[in-house]
């Protein structure tokens, strides 16, 4: 009997891994459908073979492929995958299937941030003039996730007043961002509300490189809290009496989220909904194992904003829409389905 | 040509891109962290040259297209592709265009009216000889991202500015342009450029020799324009510079010494008692109780528009000024190197009786005849 049991979990867990190898292979032909779709007429047998052999394609071909096609789809590719593991992450050590990495307000310190330096030109003074506001956002999401661990720790609460806290620096980052908006000039004004709808078109290698760095360090240590962020999803006692520090992994999920949310945000802008529906639609294939459902985050994420990245070049000919506004488009309707399923039980 | 499908589907896009982006845009304004950048000039030193040729140019701002037409019988030949800032805010001036070279509705359309929207993968694939940018309604030297990558494909970016700094930059700006097309071109961009630059040097000499107190003067950006609030005036630089060198005091001067435009607050303006108000619109503001003005209306609808559209302005000054120091101008004035009618106009406007009778005064119909290749018709300068 037992014997049977084991057996029959083993098929399925091999199913699953199965599963997982066959997203990541769409995710990849999501990222190429993202490098192969764009404005420009290059056919993709073209671009194809300019990757394998640069010097076939003429000196604009080179630059469209490699400076802005390329780092563009890879920026989607790596955001994604950050959001989406950012997202996983949270949803678990704050036990609630609705909450994003920018529950805790992340993106609208981010956000307030990018305003100081669109509008007022304040930014750190070492760094080049590009990286003013990047810089400026990184800075006030980690100031904003510093400034909710001191608080919570003086109250000594739980998740549902980390979330409590989140929810009134959200609040206070919008209205810091209005007062921004209040004093900006009309075109200063109009790039922050561009800003806020958060784009890839403009990414650089080296925005690409130092994203891929921070996902190298920080996805193999989630993937080794794995087992114990599965125990959380019993509950903080089952957890507990399994012997996982619950306030020590919260603390440690949190510092990935912030440095992981922080810096996607601080590149591409605010792109809403992949950290909230690329691990619901993990968890929907995959189950609650976040041995399996980690990477199968990364993954859906990576696929979702890569795909949402090419909708965004086709949906008007010849018109970039900000990859933003086609991730919330797709999200929203998942979204609702997931507060439906959830009232419904 | 655009297909039927294409067309609404941009109309859908308009909405998808936001109310804000669009009714920010006929302002302009540079963002602080651009509006000085240290290492780039606004307008380049070098152009290259296409003397010789027939040269393919990509417009980042629309309206660059008047900077052409005052030194090429047709400015559209030279064209690669344009940023879509004119067919969206200037339709009159557009269809002015279109009407002597239909050719025009083929040029392809590489953004709507503000910098984020240029395609620089689409401009780039049009592989042109040289990318002109002009920093008002598309990307201008803070974009480095955009001039890095246009660099490294071989394809030079030139710098003009009719628009941070008009008055010092526009005669530059135009021998730089000519100087690349070379020829004909060339001497007319040269002529146009001493000209202007003897213009300003001749209005600012007597203005500065102006003795009594300078007349206050209130500039509204698209006066009682819906959604605009109150009261957009210019600062120190921009259309501001203009209203000191015509001899008046602008009241936004002391409000925002280096910006070209800033809100300033509605009490502010309402004590500030100037003694000449001047208001700025477009054709955009037909059936507003905006000031409707410029390319294709006549100058009856701009008077009746400019008395709605002093009575509406939340500035209230129509009912304590005198009939007569009521003006209204052609907003678009601020991104061209025409502004000189905006000069000579406010100089007469504020002192007649030293700028009236000059007979050297620039007008808009020696503009047409003499430099334009594409006439500016239209009503462009009004008063009550």
């Amino acid at each position: 009997m037992a014997a049977t049991v084991l057996k029959d979990h083993r098929t399925k867990q091999r199913r699953k891994v199965l599963l997982l190898f066959i997203l990541a292979a769409f995710a990849v032909t999501c990222l190429f459908a993202n490098v192969l779709a764009g404005p420009s007429s290059i056919s993709a047998s073209r671009l194809v073979g300019g990757l394998w052999e640069p010097g076939s394609l003429s000196a604009v071909e080179q630059v469209i492929l490699f400076e802005l096609r390329l780092p563009s789809a890879c920026l989607a590719f790596l955001v994604g995958a950050a959001l989406a593991v950012s997202g996983v992450e949270i949803q678990t050590v704050l036990d609630n299937p609705l909450a994003s990495p920018f529950t805790l307000g992340i993106s609208s310190a981010a956000a307030f941030g990018a305003s100081v330096a669109i509008v007022a030109g304040l930014g750190f003074p070492f760094l080049p003039v590009q990286w003013l506001v990047p810089g400026n956002a990184f800075a006030f999401a980690m100031l904003a996730i510093v400034l909710l661990q001191v608080l919570n720790r003086l109250k000594g609460g739980g998740p549902q007043t980390l979330v409590l806290f989140g929810i009134a620096m959200v609040f206070a980052f919008s209205a810091l961002l209005s007062l921004m908006q209040l004093f900006a000039s009309a075109q200063a004004a109009q790039m922050i509300v561009f800003w806020t709808m958060g784009n890839v078109d403009q990414a650089e290698w080296i925005e690409v490189s130092l994203l891929a760095i921070l996902i190298v360090l920080i996805f193999p240590w989630s993937f080794l809290s794995a087992n114990r962020l599965t125990a959380l999803r019993f509950g903080a006692d089952r957890a507990m009496s399994l012997g996982v520090d619950v306030n020590r992994l919260r603390l440690l999920a949190q510092i990935r989220i912030s440095l992981l949310t922080g810096l996607a945000v601080a590149l591409t802008g605010t792109i809403a909904f992949v950290g909230l529906v690329g691990p619901h639609i993990a968890r929907m294939l995959l189950g609650e194992n976040h041995r399996l459902l980690l990477p199968a985050s990364a993954i859906t994420g990576a696929a979702l904003l890569s795909s949402a990245a090419v909708v965004s070049k086709i949906l008007i000919p010849g018109v970039s829409i900000p990859v933003g506004i086609v991730t919330a488009i797709v999200g929203v309707p998942v979204f609702v389905t997931v507060i439906l399923t959830r009232t419904s039980k | 040509m655009l297909s039927n499908g294409d067309r609404s589907r941009r109309e859908l896009l308009k909405l998808a891109t936001g109310a804000a982006l669009f009714s920010a845009a006929p302002f302009a304004v540079k963002p602080a962290f651009s509006a000085s950048p240290s290492d780039v000039s606004l307008v380049s030193r070098d152009a290259p040259d296409l003397s010789g040729k027939q040269p393919r140019v990509v417009l980042g701002d629309g309206h660059l297209i008047v900077a052409l037409s005052l030194m090429l019988d047709n400015p559209v030949s030279v064209l690669a592709g344009w940023q879509g800032d004119v067919p969206k805010l200037s339709p009159e001036l557009y269809n002015a265009y279109r009407v002597r070279h239909p050719e025009l509705a083929d040029i392809p359309v590489l953004g709507e009216a503000a910098a984020p929207t240029f395609s620089v993968e689409r401009a780039l694939a049009l592989k042109p000889d040289v990318l002109v940018l002009g920093g008002a309604y598309g990307p201008g030297p803070a974009d480095e991202h955009l001039s890095k990558r246009f660099e490294s494909a071989g394809i030079p970016v030139v710098y003009v500015d009719f628009y941070q700094d008009p008055l010092a930059n526009t005669a530059d700006s135009l021998r730089l342009l000519g100087k690349m097309f070379g020829g004909a071109a060339k001497s007319r961009a040269f002529e146009y450029a001493d000209l202007h630059e003897r213009r300003v040097a001749s209005i600012r000499e007597r203005s500065q020799a102006i003795s009594r107190p300078r007349p206050r003067v209130l500039l509204e950006a698209n006066a009682a324009m819906q959604g605009m609030g109150c009261c957009w005036v210019p600062g120190g630089k921009g259309l501001g510079k203009f209203v000191t060198l015509a001899g008046g005091h602008n009241l936004g001067t002391e409000l925002a010494p280096g910006r070209a435009w800033l809100k300033a607050e509605q009490e502010h303006i309402l004590t500030s008692a100037p003694d000449v108000y001047v208001a700025t619109g477009g054709p955009y503001q037909r059936g507003t109780s905006g000031l409707e003005i410029g390319p294709g209306v006549s100058q009856e609808d701009a008077k009746r528009q400019l008395a709605i559209a002093a009575s509406a302005s939340l500035t209230r000054v129509a009912a304590t000024l005198p009939l007569n120091r009521i003006h209204g101008i052609w907003h678009l004035f601020h991104v061209m190197p025409v502004n000189i009618l905006v000069m000579e106009t406010l100089a007469q406007w504020l002192h007649p009786d030293i700028f009236e009778n000059d007979d050297e005064a620039l007008t808009l119909d020696r503009l047409n005849r003499d430099f334009l290749s594409v006439p500016l018709e239209g009503c462009f300068a009004v008063s009550l």
